[in-house]
């Protein structure tokens, strides 16, 4: 049996609680026909409203090394995995990266990880901090480093700011180990952001 | 039994004028019932080169990405680049 609410007549029950055994769409959205859970439409219905819940999604996506400037003549990965779960407005992803073969090429200046699958936030200085896990057989020491999703972008950012001082050091594309070596240069990183 | 995969950009979006959200839905039909559905995402901006994207992605590209957009955008990353204010 299903029970459609038409958004006139409504659904009123005696105890004020409404119960499926399997998945209830909502938006007009078609139910799983798998587990149980709310089905949400595949194209978000957005809500101006603080306290409804408009938006849930998995997937993945593909991290890759960007340059600041120029362009790598080679860059091939061992690992290249991002995966996502976007509730609402906030995006919680995670990435593993490791290359196989790096030739810089033209390639100069700050490394960052581009590839996140939503646009963040645009707030003027709201950048919003992610974690580093496993950083290692990079050619410099890298693992003093904080990381970011910078704002109105798609791309972490790392920087490693002095509490007292304006300027801060970032990795950069020498720090990466170059030449054929397989699964070298990893970065994980978790974290959550909110989008635009 | 015949299952069938399938791809489709299913969603284009244009966030804050110069990111262009793209998805890809890949869906899994057996004897032409729907099994699942999963999605692939990635973002695009004036740096970004389209030329292995499908031609409705490139379109909206184009006309997203007016002169005005794209020096908005290079404005945009030379602030972004001073880090701190």
């Amino acid at each position: 049996m299903a029970i459609v609410l038409d958004g006139t007549n409504g659904v009123t029950t005696n105890s004020g609680t409404l119960i499926s055994a399997t998945t209830i769409g909502v938006g007009g959205a078609t139910p799983s026909t798998s587990g149980a859970g709310i089905t949400f439409p595949a194209t978000q219905s957005a809500s101006t409203d603080a306290n409804t819940l408009d938006d849930y999604e998995e997937g993945t996506f593909t991290p890759t090394y960007i340059a600041g400037g120029g362009s790598f003549t080679t860059l091939t990965y061992f690992a290249q995995t991002g995966k996502y779960t976007k509730i609402g407005n906030i995006v919680y992803f995670s990435i593993n990266v490791f290359t196989n073969s790096v030739t810089v090429g033209t390639a100069t200046g700050e490394l960052s990880i581009g590839g996140l699958p939503f646009t963040s936030d645009s707030t003027s200085q709201f950048h919003q901090a992610v974690s580093l896990g496993r950083v290692y057989r990079w050619a410099n020491a890298i693992s003093n480093m904080r990381a970011y999703v910078a704002i109105n972008g798609t791309s972490v950012t790392f920087a490693n700011m002095a509490t007292n001082s304006a300027t801060a050091t970032t990795v950069q594309v020498s720090d990466m180990t170059t030449g054929a070596n397989t699964a070298y240069n990893c970065l994980d990183i978790s974290g959550c952001y909110k989008i635009a | 039994m015949a299952l069938i995969e399938s791809k489709k950009i299913d969603q284009i979006e244009v966030v804050n004028d110069w990111n262009i959200q793209v998805r890809q839905a890949t869906i899994i039909e057996r004897d032409g019932e729907f099994v699942s559905r999963t999605f692939h995402r990635w973002v695009l901006n004036p740096d970004s080169d389209i030329s292995g994207q499908e031609q409705k992605v490139k379109d909206i590209c184009n006309a997203a990405w007016t002169d005005e957009v794209k020096a908005a955008y290079e404005t945009f990353k030379a602030e972004q680049a001073k880090r701190m204010p």
